[in-house]
């Protein structure tokens, strides 16, 4: 396979799962950033559920727990968490 | 004589270590309202290492008060950490446990609606297990149990135990071509005694990532892409969607002194019965390293972000110290931001405009002192304008 067959490949496979994705539901699952977060533990102290916490450094959200009101995105100081 | 003399001087290296100590004391207020607005936190802890053993102690003290226009939050806890860890081979031992104190904290909402209790105490060991072929593979376990004691607001419900048990590990292949590729999975499981609350969740993920080296001097690219297979539900008891993320990072160092990385990560949700786009970021930071008039060394950085979720976030920042003399740097900040509120009256977002400036001093005994001064502005009414001053002292002692 060439490169550009391999390219096209990609773009066609992208393109596929671009046309097929609708937007997010509201209570999609949030993501952390672990090269953006520094383990401050601002998103564990607001969090009212106690679905957040910084382990390794790195905060870690609990999905089965997490309502989705986004405190921990309101105050995290470095965007690390979307 | 001379055999007990090396017993003695072997005994004697095995238990020689190094010890470095640490304290912080921190404390900000704004012009909102002092006595509310205040919020102090002190760190303090040491670090000893014998070689192929560590102990780390970490103590965390915060106290904070709650704002009726910008989201504070009441918290008033201790958090100690204790963490061992011991190396033979390519083994690594990992023994943790951290107790919190809630002194008078906020409360916490039970899950399903369960109410609201106010928490207590929580308690959590755990267990890490490590073998590292450097450059080959690495292989890792780990286990954690919580146990957090919560007392429920309403006197008529009984009070209840809050447990959560965790397992997992992965294993990671380095491959010869510059790559890698992982398989990792985690078990969760949260139980609240008197409430027959018992639910579980499980993840599996497959991720592989390459790092071209044939890329010219100075340039670093990562591509990486995981398949995250989850069971279980979320608080709605809507089945957790499996999601793919495809993450790409550039890294440009330009003379040495300058650098710019560029971040790409796009997510999709896969539903049982349908596909949705998952969270999106976009990033570029720049920063420019200089040697300044100081002992200290100065740089610039100036960044923006913009994040596609359920929610949506702009930032753009600059941060800067720059050496003036000797131990005393100036510190610029300044960020603009958008994103979500959860203060009343916003209509769910509200932006933030903070600049501001301040002085830090080092000292060559490890004392370290700051105090900055920012203004902010958000689009919330009456108080859209208003002051914060962030002072702080630190003390990092030296080995011995």
């Amino acid at each position: 396979m060439t490169r550009f067959t391999r390219l096209l490949f990609l773009a066609v496979f992208g393109l596929i799962v671009f046309t097929a994705c609708e937007e997010p539901l509201a209570n999609a699952l949030l993501s952390v950033d672990a090269t953006r977060c520094v383990g401050c533990g601002e998103c564990e102290d607001v969090c009212p559920y106690d679905a957040i916490e910084v382990i390794d450094g790195d905060a870690v959200i609990d999905p089965g727990l997490c309502h989705q009101c986004n405190r921990c995105v309101e105050v995290c100081p470095e965007g690390a968490i979307y | 004589m001379r055999v007990f003399m090396i017993l003695l001087l072997a005994g004697a290296s095995a238990f020689a270590f190094s010890f470095e100590g640490y304290a912080q004391m921190n404390v900000v207020s704004d012009s909102i309202n002092y006595g509310e607005g205040l919020h102090n936190w002190g760190q303090g802890g040491f670090r000893m290492n014998g070689g192929n053993w560590d102990i780390l102690l970490n103590a965390d003290r915060v106290k904070s008060g709650e704002g009726a226009v910008v989201p504070r939050f009441y918290r008033n806890h201790l958090e100690t950490h204790l963490e061992s860890r011991i190396t033979f081979g390519g083994f690594t031992v990992n023994p943790e446990v951290q107790y919190d104190i809630d002194i008078d904290s906020a409360d916490v909402v039970l899950p399903l609606s369960l109410g609201e209790g106010y928490r207590n105490s929580a308690l959590r060991p755990g267990l890490s297990l490590a073998y590292s072929l450097p450059g080959v593979f690495e292989v890792n376990g780990t286990g954690r149990y919580w146990k957090k004691d919560v007392t429920a607001l309403d006197s008529d419900v009984d009070d209840t135990e809050w447990t959560e048990m965790s397992y997992g590990g992965d294993v990671l292949w380095h491959t010869p071509i510059g790559g890698y590729l992982a398989v990792g999975g985690i078990s969760h499981q949260t139980k609240l005694d008197g409430f027959d609350y018992d639910r579980n969740w499980s993840r599996v993920d497959f991720s592989a990532g390459y790092k071209p080296v044939n890329f010219p001097t100075r340039t670093f690219v990562t591509a990486e892409a995981e398949y995250s297979l989850y069971t279980g539900e979320d608080y709605t008891g809507l089945a957790l969607p499996n999601r793919f993320t495809a993450k790409l990072r550039a890294v440009q160092n330009v003379a040495g002194n300058v650098m710019f990385n560029i971040t790409f990560s796009q997510a999709a949700d896969f539903y049982e019965d349908e596909t949705r786009f998952g969270p999106f970021q976009s990033a570029i930071r720049s920063q420019y390293k200089f040697s300044g008039w100081g002992n200290v060394p100065s740089s610039i950085m100036i960044g923006g972000q913009l994040t596609e979720s359920a929610i949506t976030t702009r930032l753009g920042e600059l941060e800067g110290r720059i050496s003036l003399y000797s131990g005393l740097s100036a510190l610029i900040t300044g960020k603009l931001w958008y994103g979500p509120s959860s203060v009343a009256g916003t209509g769910g977002y509200r932006t933030r405009e903070i600049i501001g400036g301040g002085l830090e001093f080092r000292m060559n005994n490890g004392l370290n002192t700051f105090v900055i001064y920012e203004r902010e502005a958000s689009n919330l009414a009456p108080n859209d304008v208003w002051g914060k001053i962030r002072g702080g002292v630190g003390f990092y002692a030296a080995r011995f």
